[in-house]
């Protein structure tokens, strides 16, 4: 098995945890066999890269691979932090007990919720719902959001979480954020195991093959639904990213297989990475102010 | 007289309903000859837009299946307009136009390098 040394650090600026979660899996893909992922030395790391280290990781596993990521590092507090979110496995709705509960109770002082982990599954279903809505009220609790940030944070999870369960196909999605107060910013990934944007697309019978992951991303990004009922779906990301970026300034990230979108106040660009890296689902990764200016209208982005 | 049914959106979805599919357990179990349907939405704080959607596009269905009238009570602005946008949505809309630009690069290095500081 190889073993992959997991960054000592990321750092507070956006990308910097994304561009090390793209190395991460340009390294993982090169073996195409086992890899045991080390954090030892590990101080701090974003929540942006450990979503998308577990999801990741859990990919390798549901295609056959046993690749692991154990919670093992030098820095008591990380291990701590590590083995409370429950990193790399995360917290699924068959947790979604007396422990789970406790443990958001008792997470209501701290800056950041459990990572969890939810099947994909187009179905009605209650327990993911209720174990989403738990860690979105803890999320909203520990930012003191209220009004019309409180709306939108909601809508923005609720939007892109619930893509995964009608998009993905199979497999499993991940959820996890960071509250910064100091930055007055909140760190959300949202991940999945499953087929991509292009699969998706591929899978419907609504359009052809777009033809390249970056095709698939730009008309997601038009709101063309892979869904049979065109009018009136589809919006997810579109509204989201507006929403996020136009309406309250913050950065969002969404990457599925070679294509990756970056939107921000200075990027508003579509990357192709030719080197042979892939997310083989889809990974978000959003940065959302948690200070909204006076004029912010949620109802002004939704579409 | 035919009675009103009355359904408690929040007993059946929650105060925050997110899946779309969720809008059809609404519906579901609805017997008999009434004279109309009530969905009663205190304590619903939020709605997605997705669980909006499909619950114009429930109500709709059964109002034309069963002949019977759909009521909304006790809904707060957010959910209105809410289910407002989605009406307005549903009336027809075309995607838009989106022309970001694709840039192609080579290795994660040359990414990197590119996204630094963003």
């Amino acid at each position: 098995m190889q073993r992959i040394t997991f960054p000592e650090r990321t750092y507070q600026d956006f990308t910097d945890p994304l561009v090390k979660l793209i190395d991460l899996a340009r390294i993982m893909g090169i073996p195409r066999g086992p890899v045991q992922l080390d954090l030892s030395r590990c101080r701090f790391v974003s929540p942006l890269l450990i979503c998308g280290a577990a999801a990741l990781v859990k990919s390798q596993q549901e295609n056959g691979i046993a690749s692991e990521a154990p919670a093992d590092c030098h820095d008591p507090n990380l291990r701590s932090y590590l083995e409370l979110v429950r990193f790399p496995h995360g917290y699924s709705q068959s947790d979604a007990t007396y422990d789970t509960k406790r443990l958001l109770a008792t997470l209501r002082g701290r800056t950041y919720v459990p990572l969890v982990t939810f099947p994909v599954t187009a179905t009605p279903d209650s327990g993911r719902e209720d174990l989403i809505q738990a860690v979105e009220d803890l999320m909203v609790h520990q930012c003191g959001l209220n009004g019309q940030m409180l709306m939108a944070v909601k809508y923005l999870i609720s939007e892109l979480a619930g893509n995964i369960s009608y998009h993905a196909g199979h497999g499993t999605g991940f959820l996890f954020a960071q509250y910064y107060p100091n930055g007055h910013y909140l760190d959300i990934a949202i991940a999945d195991t499953g087929q991509g944007l292009r699969g998706s697309y591929i899978a419907s019978d609504r359009h052809a093959d777009p033809g390249s992951d970056a095709e698939a991303l730009r008309m997601a990004l038009e709101g063309r639904s892979t869904k049979d009922q065109a009018v009136s779906r589809g919006y997810g990301i579109r509204t989201s990213r507006r929403m996020l970026v136009e309406g309250l300034g913050g950065s969002f990230f969404y990457w599925s297989g070679d294509a990756m979108l970056l939107n921000n106040a200075t990027r508003d660009n579509i990357y192709e990475l030719k080197d042979g890296t892939r997310y083989a689902g889809c990974y978000l990764a959003l940065r959302v102010p948690t200070i909204a200016q006076p004029s912010f209208n949620l109802m002004g982005f939704v579409e | 007289m035919r009675p009103s049914t009355v359904i408690k959106v929040q007993s059946k979805v929650g105060s925050n309903p997110n899946y779309r599919n969720s809008a059809d357990i609404l519906f579901e179990a609805i017997s008999g000859d009434i004279a109309e349907l009530v969905l009663d939405f205190s304590g619903v704080e939020f709605i997605s837009r997705g669980f909006a959607d499909e619950l114009h596009k429930a109500r709709l269905r059964f109002q034309a299946e069963r002949n019977v009238p759909v009521v909304l009570e006790q809904v707060n602005e957010a959910v209105q307009e809410m289910l407002s946008v989605v009406a307005r949505t549903q009336e027809g809309s075309t995607p838009l136009r989106v022309d970001i630009p694709v840039i192609r690069v080579n290795s994660v290095n040359e990414l990197e390098r590119m996204l630094l500081g963003c």
